[in-house]
């Protein structure tokens, strides 16, 4: 279904929680690896996954049509996505905790992850990453978004982004050289 | 090292049948915040109006225990000593012109001229009288 006949179900009170069931049907596991890849740990991004989907029902009023549903939604995943991580540096605010390695150890020993040596380590060098610059690699290398589309999703300019991307990619080769 | 397509497999995985799930939960956690704020007013009812009614009581009591009175101007002069209001007449501004204004028709008062002389018929001598003189120090006056 398209996104504007969805838009239009999920308007209208009556078809409300119908079109509300298509759209998590159609967009949940794009969003959930989205946020998957930033956390690590499937338990977190179930929550967060949820989140996203339940401020998606309870603002679809405010969601102003000049931008597309899925960039919208995308929106708000990524924003629950950075907000955790804050929250999460912010708990340890000594020093000496750093989530980073927490994220890292979470790949050696978490169950739900599969991969060979090169694909964890290549894992391990973008937690090194400074957030959002790992969600922008994600967003262009794994999910092959175009820049224009990141851009509405991050309010970063294309320019900037095409920086920060090239930037990322030469320090995760630099990474997987000397380790 | 250089990235390339071989690097981009997924490697994180999720539990079986997650996906055929997560609609149902999450429409299950909105109905559950949907009912949660329903029943938000009955709970007010239940427990703010007693509440407020305490208080009203408590408020209606405490003024009744507490009247405040309501203050006369003649009760409040009544509580004011006659000796008191001469000893502030005496320190007043007011001029024996202003008194005489006053009392104008009061028989028992008579101004006489000599009023203030009267002393001189009382039998003082000279060092007494220069004494009552220097104690009643008129020369402001006369100027």
């Amino acid at each position: 279904m398209e996104d504007h006949e969805l838009l239009n179900k999920l308007k209208n009170e009556e078809s409300r929680n119908f079109g509300f069931n298509l759209m998590i049907n159609k967009y949940q596991e794009r969003i959930y690896w989205h946020i998957r890849k930033m956390v690590v740990d499937h338990d977190d991004a179930d929550d967060l996954v949820q989140e996203t989907f339940i401020k998606v029902y309870k603002n679809i009023d405010n969601f102003r049509e000049a931008a597309q549903l899925y960039t919208w939604i995308y929106k708000i995943a990524t924003n629950e996505c950075l907000s955790f991580l804050r929250k999460k540096k912010r708990r340890y605010f000594l020093p000496i905790h750093d989530v980073a390695e927490e994220l890292t150890q979470k790949l050696d020993q978490a169950p739900n992850i599969d991969g060979n040596e090169i694909e964890i380590k290549l894992q391990k060098a973008l937690l090194k990453l400074p957030d959002k610059q790992r969600m922008v690699f994600n967003m262009k290398y794994f999910d092959e978004m175009k820049y224009e589309e990141i851009a509405k999703i991050t309010d970063t300019s294309v320019g900037a982004l095409k920086a920060s991307y090239h930037l990322a990619v030469k320090k995760i080769e630099d990474f997987l050289t000397s380790n | 090292m250089k990235l390339d397509e071989n690097h981009k497999k997924n490697i994180y995985k999720v539990p079986e049948g997650y996906f055929e799930k997560l609609p149902q939960q999450i429409q299950a956690r909105i109905a559950e915040e949907n009912k949660s704020t329903s029943w938000q007013p009955v709970l007010v009812l239940r427990y703010a109006v007693p509440v407020i009614l305490l208080i009203a009581v408590a408020i209606y009591f405490g003024i009744s225990y507490y009247p405040q009175a309501v203050v006369q101007p003649e009760d409040l002069l009544a509580e004011v000593s006659t000796q008191e209001i001469v000893d502030y007449l005496a320190e007043s501004d007011i001029t024996t012109e202003e008194l005489i204004d006053e009392f104008r028709n009061d028989e028992e008062i008579i101004l006489n001229e000599n009023n203030g002389l009267d002393a001189l018929e009382l039998d003082l001598n000279e060092a007494d009288f220069d004494e009552l003189l220097n104690e009643y120090d008129t020369t402001q006056d006369l100027l």
